[in-house]
This record gives structure tokens, C-alpha cells and sequence, in this order.
């Protein structure tokens, strides 16, 4: 077992892999009740293909992922969330673009639990009736996101901004491929890419790191290794576009306006890493709560306090997405265009720049209290090749400059701008 | 990790110290009984307050300061509890062993007593925030299933005495003068019950010298009850047509049960076994049996003694799903549940006991609740009370669960 001590901010994380295939972090929180674990295996819904033992390529149905996640809890005694419970333990999962991630938090019984999930993880057992009857529990749940017109922007957005790349894709998938989905396929698509040494167990709580080590060695089962693998994600190229506005009509009281950048992620985990705090820097600073433009455009009543900045950055895609109602959006879309285009005039000053800095310094002491913000983001990190307790010295090295030259980055030629209406406004004079 | 509590100038001060945390939460709380045609002026003025002060006289001046504590979080809530209208203030910030400078808790100090004591209230701040409220009451419609629930309140509290938003109507919102704000502020200050709470590593008694030196509130004593226990109508079934892809199904029943009542840990308890989890009784039969929900949950609530389930469904399953609700609670009623299922309920709500520790914000809600109702601020007694719940306990209490409403909205316009 590896140790490192931070002591500047009191952490301590240990690291090691278990039966030599799947890598595990822990990080110690003293004094806290629960534990939190984290599962995460490096499918998500981007992941269309997958390689069998043949060497063929085939592709995965939009939603596997998610609904192979779905699954995973029905065990050969039936659902298996009773046993985390009986263990003082409340499980779930979840499914984004880039992987599933398993988890509980726990009172008591890390052990047991631990074990549990890691055997669940890799032992599935699928069956044709629970698949069928789970179809129509997925399919609610599309209605559901479907009835959140925010939900539906944010795809528009994303289809918006990306040529052929399942990022713009639901990742809940759609009934009609929903229903394609059967039991040999969530088997092929399991082996491929829910394999032990590409995914990562993160354990955060007040924990005897030794004596979860030999109790994991002891009840932990991993499948043998399968000829059959995932593929790799490509990265999302930008779709050409004519940069007008898109206009989508729905059931909503007022204009929503969103704008969204695409940018091309670097290449290494460290620089993916530095680009995406530096533009998160230079955002704020021009179009931040304390930044350049946002108090002019309240005053205006152009904007609300539904105003927001979103940025995703990750190995294949990255973009930024700006967000506001607004009872103005003909003004507000001419003003956010003309700060773009003279994007390169704005003087900003160093002292903000160190202002946001510090900023930082707070944001992640006060995530250190978060297990789960812990677990999801050293995972994520992880993958990225940067323990998560090294980002501060990382920050402390990003100066100004870097943050300037983010201005480069953004601009017209990738951008988009999607404006939300009510269906019974009168939108024929808008851009 | 330990609860002091002191008591200057009728001000309810209250300091956990524990060094779990690598932050300290700071939180004020103003409490006045709840009147609803006052709630969108109390609402507003809070707002205000929180907007800027002789110390940050512009939003953005504030933001930067904010940005300057090391990202302080500055959250302010205006909400109902039972009785009452709580305007909550909370600044989140980084222990000072954290920072290069060492005086961050004071600084913050400094800036709740400017928030607090010196606003800035002027017609174009009254103008903006009125703006805001309006355009977030009206977003509330875009969302279906938050719409729904707002739709659902509003039909299941129609004649409760205490019923109303705490942050008022649109008309309300539209009438208000910078005299009401200002009179809003004044009866703050001078008529409410006062609560402060400091969370994190503390030295109590040193920090309890900068609260006083801080915030030198005079609170008023209040007799009125927090709960109010009332009758609800008889059983009604109602349905709102909607443009929406699910119908939102709601089931609420009246169990005359309230918070701190003989039975309400036994209630917890039984709202846990009947929908609460995915262990749940009704999880089971509505979701995996008959796969016709992904979204179905049944809730307590002890200030209202309400218990309700809740599902997203598709419009020709209303009926099944209503079927399979009732049958879930006869089943519940009658005992005829498995003693695992039992079990299971217990250590769900005894592990979330155990867990809410764990949070610098829901040990401020435990002392304020402490204080509130006499009770003592570790719930060790609570957990070997709800170890020793039984079967018939179970089916006791279910029995006085009496439907009052079933409401459906949405999922028959397309």
C-alpha cells in the first residue's frame, strides 16, 4: 500500500491494487459516521462500440449503458439492495457520458458492503424477464426528462455544437432503442468493458485501511480476463454551421437564451486539466457575477438570477455553455455578441486574476468536507493521471497569461446560441 | 463533539465544536409567525438584505468580496416551519489554519454584521428583486414535475389556515413599496425570535466573544406552538389537465401524527416500510413488478402530519398504480408484511440518523431544533426507540392514515 500525506490541508490517501487488477484510493476522513465508496467503470454513454472475441466491431445500442446499469442490481436472489440495507447501507448508481459509477454510503460494515459491490459489479446476472419489465421503467423515465424543457435545450445545445458524436445523444437512449436492448448484448457489452483494471474503487471515510485491504482479498472474486474490449472514444469534432440562432418552441412561461462553446481538448490529463481551470478563470472574469458584462446586463433586466456558466471538460469533448431567461433576448443575444467579437479589447487585471485564484484555494478546502464530491472526483481525476489532492499545486503554477490567452479560444466560429420561447410567442422578428 | 448553548439579550447562541470539518458554518435565523399577506414583503426584504450593504454596495462588489473570503458560500432561504416564517442567513468559509492571512472567521464576521445592520434598500434594488421572484415563480412552470407538486400543495392545503407560500403571490409581490421592506426589516430586528449558530473547530468561548462583539441581536420570546394540527377535508379525487409526457399521480393521507407525538418515530418507521427506498414495500410492487413508474416514493411530513405517495405514470396506468397504493397500505394496516421488511425500515431510518451527523449544516438544523423543542441535541435515545418498533406498531399507526386527497395532473395533452 502506497501513503501520501498532505499535511497543508490535513489529508491522507492511501493506494494499491486489489488482487492486482483493480486500483483503489483511499481517503481517510477521521471523525466522520460514513463511509462513502465509489465503483466506477469506464462505460458510459459515449461508448457505442465494442471488439468480441473475434476481433469484430459491433455497435451498442444509445441507453445500454444506462440501462445496463439499471440491471446490475437484480441478482440471482433478486434485488440485491436489501443486503447493502440489512448492512446499514444505501446503494444506487449513476450513468454519465464517460463512465457508471456504483456506490453506498455506509454506517457500518464497510467491509461486507465494499465486497458486495465490487462482486455485483462484476457478477451480473441478467435475466429476460427482469430486462423486459425494466424497459418500461427506463421508458418512464425518458418521459420524465422529457417533461424538463432544460433537459431538452441542453441536448439541442450539444446536438448544436458536435458533427457525428454520440455526446449529443440522451444518454437515457430512446424508447425505440431502448426496446432493442436483450440479453446477450448487455452480457457482451459487460465483459468488454466492466473489467477490473480499468475501472476504480475509491473508498472516503474514517476506515482501517489494512483491514479493509484483507477483507476485500478474502471475499472479492474478480472473472477471469475476456477476449472481448471497449473501443475508444473519438473526439468531438465541431459542426460546421451558419452560427444563426437556433429557435425551439416549447411549454415554458418565458425565453430561455443559451450560448455554447466548443472547444478541442489537449491532450494530456494535466493539460486538459490546466486549460479547463483556465478558461473557468477567464469566463469569470468576463462574463462571471463579479465579472466584466453581468452587472451591466442586470441592470438592464436583459438577464435574471438564472444566469449561469457551465463547463465541461473532459478527454474527447470539452464546451462551455452559458445559460439565462431573459424578457429581452433580442438584446440580450446582440450584447453577448458584440462582447464576443471585442473580447479582444477588454482589459482585465491581474488582481482579479489573484482574487479568482483565492477563490480556488477556498473552493477545494471546502470540498475536502464532501465524501462524495471526494469520491466522484478523484475517480475522474484518476483516470486523468492527477491525484486529486495535487490540483492546488497545479493551480498555484497556471498564471495570467495562460488565462489570457484563453481569449484565442473563443469566439464566433465556435459557438452556437439556442433561444427557448413560449409556443405562443411571436418569434418571427427574432435574429 | 459537543453543543454549548448561551442565551444574550433573549438571543438563542448556540457553538459545535468538532474538527471534522475543514470549514466553519455561521448561521442567523429569524423567526415570526407566518402571515400570509405579509410573507412576499418579509421574502423580498430578505432578499434585499442579502444583496448589498454599506460594505459591498453593489451586487458586484459583493460577489468579489465573496471571491476575496476564499469563496465564502452566502445562502439565505425564506421558508415555512409549521407556524412560523424562518429567514435563514448562512456564510460557509474555509477554517482560518487554512489561510494565508488567519483572520478569515472574523472577516466574515464582519460581513454578516454589515448584511444585517447596515443594507442598502433602494427602489432600483426593490425593483430588481421583485423581477427576480416574479420570473422564478413563473419558471416553476417550464419544469412539469416541480409544477405538478406546486399544483399539488396548492389543491392538497386549500383551506389550511397556514397555507401560502413564504415567498407570497405575484400580486403581492407586485404591490410592494420600499415602506413595506423597510417596516419587514424593522419588525426583524425588533419583534423575532433569534437563533445563532457557529459549526467547525472552535474555540467557544472566543467565538461566542466575536458573536456578541458581531452581532449584538435582541431576540423576543414566542409561545405561540410551531405546529398547527389540522383537519383536513374528506377524501376528494381531482385531476388538472396538463401538457405533459407523464401523469404526476400524488395520494396524500392525514395521519394526525406530528412531529414529537408519541408515535411519530413508529411513523418515520412505517413511511420507510411503505415507500420509502428501494426497499419499500411500494417500490417493489409498482416499479419491479409491474414496471409502471421509475419514480414512486411515499413521504412523511411530521409538521403537517401528512403522509403522501408520489409517482410519474403514464395516464393508462392511474388506475392500477392507485390500486396497488391501496393495497400496499391494507397490507401495511393488517401486519401481513414480512419481519425483513420491518428490519429493513429500521436500519434505513437508524443509518440516516447516523449519517446526518455528518454534515456541518444538518448539526446547525439539530441544535436549532434542540433549542426549539427541548429535546437533546444527540438522538442516542431516538435510536433505541425505533430498535424496539414492532409489527403491530407498525399496523397501529398505519390504521389512522385517512385518505384525503388524490390528486393527477398531466399526460392527456399532447
Amino acid at each position: 500500500m502506497n501513503a501520501k500525506a498532505y499535511p497543508e490541508i490535513g489529508e491522507r490517501v492511501l493506494t494499491f491494487q486489489l488482487a492486482e487488477r483493480l486500483p483503489v484510493t483511499i481517503i481517510h476522513k477521521k471523525g466522520f459516521h460514513r463511509t462513502f465508496v465509489t465503483l466506477s467503470v469506464p462505460l458510459g454513454a459515449l461508448n457505442r462500440f465494442y471488439i468480441d472475441d473475434a476481433g469484430l466491431q459491433h455497435r451498442i445500442p444509445q441507453g445500454l449503458a444506462h440501462f445496463l446499469e439499471h440491471k446490475i442490481f437484480e441478482q440471482a436472489d433478486g434485488d440485491i439492495s436489501k443486503h447493502f440495507t440489512s448492512d446499514e447501507a444505501q446503494v444506487n448508481a449513476y450513468t454519465d457520458h464517460t463512465r457508471t459509477t456504483y456506490l453506498f454510503s455506509a454506517t457500518n460494515h464497510v467491509p461486507n458492503n465494499t465486497a458486495r459491490l465490487i462482486n455485483m459489479v462484476y457478477h451480473p446476472a441478467f435475466r429476460a424477464e427482469g430486462i423486459e419489465r425494466e424497459k418500461s421503467v427506463v421508458a418512464e423515465e425518458i418521459r420524465q426528462y422529457a417533461d424538463n424543457p432544460y433537459h431538452r435545450q441542453y441536448l439541442e445545445m450539444l446536438a448544436a455544437l458536435y458533427h457525428e458524436h454520440p455526446i449529443k445523444d440522451d444518454i437515457l437512449g430512446t424508447p425505440e432503442s431502448v426496446l432493442s436492448i436483450d440479453e446477450q448484448m448487455l452480457h457482451r457489452v459487460h465483459a468488454a468493458y466492466y473489467k477490473p483494471e480499468k475501472s476504480r474503487l475509491v473508498i472516503v471515510g474514517d476506515v482501517d485501511a489494512d483491514a479493509l485491504k484483507t477483507a476485500l482479498e478474502a471475499r472479492v472474486r474478480f472473472p477471469p480476463d475476456r477476449p472481448v474490449h471497449g473501443c475508444v472514444v473519438p473526439v468531438a469534432d465541431m459542426l460546421p454551421g451558419s452560427g444563426k440562432p437556433l429557435k425551439l418552441k416549447q411549454d415554458i412561461a418565458a425565453p430561455n437564451v443559451l450560448f455554447g462553446f466548443a472547444f478541442r481538448p489537449e491532450s494530456t490529463g494535466e493539460s486538459r486539466f490546466r486549460k479547463q481551470y483556465a478558461l473557468s478563470i477567464f469566463f469569470d472574469l468576463v462574463f462571471g457575477k463579479s465579472g466584466h458584462y453581468y452587472e451591466s446586463w442586470l441592470a438592464k433586466g436583459w438577464i435574471n438570477d438564472a444566469y449561469g456558466i457551465d463547463i465541461q471538460y473532459e478527454p474527447t469533448y470539452a464546451h462551455a455553455i452559458i445559460m439565462t431567461e431573459s424578457d429581452h433576448p433580442q438584446r440580450f443575444i446582440e450584447a453577448f455578441l458584440e462582447a464576443v467579437d471585442t473580447l479582444g479589447q477588454i482589459v482585465l487585471e491581474e488582481a482579479d486574476f489573484r482574487r479568482l485564484k483565492k477563490q480556488s484555494v477556498g473552493s477545494f478546502v471546502m470540498s475536502l468536507d464532501s465524501l462524495e464530491y471526494l469520491a466522484y472526483e478523484s475517480a475522474r481525476f484518476a483516470d486523468e493521471g492527477i491525484q486529486i489532492h495535487d490540483i492546488l499545486d497545479i493551480v498555484r503554477t497556471i498564471d495570467f497569461e495562460e488565462v489570457l490567452q484563453c481569449r484565442h479560444d473563443i469566439g464566433k466560429k465556435n459557438m452556437r446560441c439556442i433561444i427557448a420561447y413560449p409556443q405562443n410567442d411571436d418569434v418571427s422578428k427574432l435574429v | 463533539m459537543e453543543l454549548k448553548t448561551f442565551r444574550v439579550n433573549n438571543t438563542i447562541c448556540q457553538y459545535i465544536r468538532t474538527d471534522k470539518f475543514k470549514t466553519r458554518v455561521i448561521s442567523v435565523r429569524f423567526f415570526s409567525d407566518f402571515v400570509k399577506e405579509e410573507a412576499a414583503a418579509r421574502h423580498v426584504m430578505f432578499s434585499m438584505l442579502r444583496a448589498k450593504n454599506d460594505m459591498c454596495p453593489t451586487r458586484k462588489a459583493q460577489s468579489r468580496h465573496l471571491e476575496f473570503l476564499y469563496d465564502a458560500l452566502w445562502l439565505g432561504s425564506s421558508s415555512k416551519l409549521g407556524t412560523k416564517h424562518v429567514n435563514t442567513l448562512s456564510l460557509v468559509v474555509i477554517d482560518d489554519r487554512y489561510t494565508l492571512e488567519k483572520t478569515l472567521f472574523k472577516d466574515a464576521l464582519a460581513f454578516i454584521k454589515a448584511a444585517i445592520f447596515n443594507p442598502e434598500f433602494d427602489a432600483a434594488l426593490l425593483e430588481e428583486e421583485k423581477r427576480f421572484l416574479k420570473d422564478l415563480i413563473k419558471s416553476e412552470y417550464a419544469d412539469k414535475v416541480r409544477f405538478a407538486n406546486k399544483r399539488f400543495v396548492r389543491q392538497l392545503m386549500h383551506n389550511h389556515p397556514y397555507r401560502g407560500s413564504a415567498r407570497g403571490t405575484l400580486e403581492d409581490i407586485d404591490a410592494l413599496t420600499l415602506a413595506d421592506i423597510k417596516k419587514q426589516y424593522r419588525d426583524m430586528l425588533e419583534r423575532n425570535r433569534i437563533f445563532i449558530g457557529v459549526v467547525g473547530d472552535l474555540d467557544v468561548e472566543a467565538t461566542h466573544r466575536d458573536i456578541c462583539e458581531a452581532l449584538p441581536l435582541t431576540g423576543q420570546n414566542d409561545a405561540g406552538a410551531l405546529i398547527y394540527r389540522h383537519r383536513f377535508d374528506p377524501m376528494q379525487t381531482l385531476h388538472e389537465s396538463q401538457k405533459s409526457e407523464q401523469t404526476r399521480l400524488f395520494s396524500s393521507f392525514a395521519s394526525d401524527v406530528y412531529y414529537r407525538d408519541k408515535d411519530y418515530l413508529v411513523m418515520e418507521a412505517m413511511n420507510n416500510l411503505l415507500g420509502e427506498g428501494s426497499d419499500s414495500l411500494l417500490f417493489k410492487s409498482i416499479r419491479e413488478e409491474a414496471g409502471m413508474a421509475y419514480d414512486i416514493a411515499s413521504g412523511y411530513s411530521a409538521f403537517t402530519g401528512l403522509v403522501h405517495v408520489s409517482a410519474g405514470v403514464s395516464l393508462d396506468n392511474v388506475s392500477e398504480v392507485v390500486r396497488r397504493i391501496e393495497a400496499g397500505l391494507t397490507t401495511v394496516q393488517s401486519g401481513m408484511f414480512s419481519d425483513e421488511l420491518l428490519s429493513l425500515a429500521k436500519k434505513t431510518l437508524i443509518s440516516g440518523y447516523k449519517q446526518s451527523y455528518d454534515s456541518a449544516g444538518n448539526l446547525s438544523q439539530k441544535a436549532l431544533r434542540s433549542a426549539l423543542f427541548d429535546i437533546p441535541f444527540r438522538e442516542d435515545r431516538l435510536l433505541e426507540r425505533i430498535e424496539g418498533i414492532r409489527t403491530e406498531d407498525i399496523a397501529r399507526v398505519a390504521k389512522r392514515l385517512r385518505p384525503i386527497l388524490t390528486f393527477t395532473i398531466g399526460g392527456d395533452v399532447l
